[in-house]
């Protein structure tokens, strides 16, 4: 069992927050939410989204894989578009870079730790983070920006990946101070076994920067191509800046998004050794799930009942 | 060109697939180790352009977006 450590962002006004050790075996999986924004069930999630177990490959993708899947998500304001964010980091020397971000409870959103930390892209902490849930194109637009923006620089991040850059690891969480994930609502978290994540569909959506600047979110899914101890590899198509996007599976046709992993890395990030072509994220294991709920509780928790 | 995105792909070392903003210089920084590195920028009207740089041999690199690409 792997005891992961919280290591938040230094921050003048708080000591650093640092959790026990943790040891959990198989946690439940977290609570999702739909918002209390509107309740009309997206269009694009009745035709797009991947639901159940499949032997074979959804034709082909690459990070585009082949021929490009990826398909534009039109209705961002409804559920589970708008609890997947457009996220636009600053650091200390004011470079900038985009990604992406999902809720996982009313202030907290879960990311890529390469998003809040990074010695390559920031020289360490991003300084700050602009969270744009639903993002739909460019322009100020509140048809563009159905819920707004928020900025926090309140990050955290996992020992695992602070002190090596573990892409096993590669998890960070933004705290906000406003409650905006009631309103768009958030993603459910579950800790699959092995054997039960295998064959899934998988799908992702985020923000790259190929199509759409970073303003648009863009869907795609196919199997599980590969699940090992620590990070789940499907052939779904992806493109810088859909870092830190929800990877997620849907039981049956009914069944909400439950998030599995945290997209990060394209093709390039696949071991040599597992002999496939594919893009991949850390599992949300045991160990991490528990990490995750410590997370939203210093928010203030998920809203009980 | 000011604004672009810069990504980094297919690598011979793993990267994430996060996108780098380019300043309004057009300049854009990024720590690499020793490896083969693709880079591809995005203007904001959609047009692109390549160029890869080998650390440690090349110290820097210029990615050039071209009319017309």
């Amino acid at each position: 069992m792997i005891a992961l450590r919280t290591i938040d962002k230094p921050s003048p006004e708080a000591p650093a927050f640092e959790s026990a050790d943790v040891a959990a075996p198989a946690p439940p999986p977290t609570p999702g939410y739909d918002g209390t924004a509107t309740s009309e069930v997206s269009r694009s999630r009745e035709h797009l989204v991947a639901v159940g177990k499949s032997d074979e490959a959804i034709p082909a993708f690459e990070s585009v894989i082949g021929t490009d899947e990826r398909v534009r998500i039109l209705d961002t304001d409804l559920p589970p578009w708008r609890m997947i964010c457009a996220l636009r980091m600053r650091g200390p020397s004011g470079a900038g870079a985009i990604g992406t971000g999902w809720f996982i409870g009313p202030k907290t959103v879960l990311t890529a730790g390469h998003c809040v930390f990074s010695n390559h892209f920031f020289g360490g902490w991003a300084s700050s983070i602009e969270v744009i849930p639903g993002l739909a194109g460019p322009g100020a637009d509140r048809k563009l920006r159905p819920y707004g923006s928020v900025t926090s620089g309140r990050l955290s991040s996992v020992d695992r990946w602070i002190d090596h850059e573990d892409a096993d690891f590669d998890i960070g969480c933004i705290h906000l101070d406003e409650a905006k994930g009631e309103e768009v609502g958030w993603f459910a978290l579950a800790s699959l076994p092995v054997e039960e994540l295998t064959g899934y569909r998988i799908n992702v959506s985020g923000y790259p920067a190929d199509r759409g600047a970073g303003f648009e979110q863009y869907h795609a899914a196919n199997r599980a191509l590969s699940v090992t101890d620590r990070r789940v590899f499907y052939e779904v198509d992806t493109y810088g800046g859909q870092s830190g996007a929800p990877v997620w599976v849907h039981p049956t046709d009914t069944a909400p998004p439950l998030a599995v992993g945290i997209h990060a890395y394209g093709i390039g990030g696949t071991p040599a050794n597992l002999g496939i072509v594919a893009n991949s994220a850390p599992r949300i294991i045991p160990e991490v799930l528990e990490k995750l709920k410590e997370w939203v509780e210093q928010d203030g928790g998920w809203p009980s009942g | 060109m000011a604004g672009a995105l810069v990504v980094i792909v297919e690598s011979t070392v793993p990267m994430p697939e996060l996108a780098i903003q380019c300043d309004d210089a057009g300049r854009f920084a990024v720590g690499l180790l020793d490896g083969r590195f693709p880079f591809r920028a995005h203007a904001p009207d959609a047009r692109s352009g390549e160029a890869t740089v080998e650390r440690p041999r090349d110290p820097d690199i210029r990615v050039t977006i071209a009319d017309g690409a």
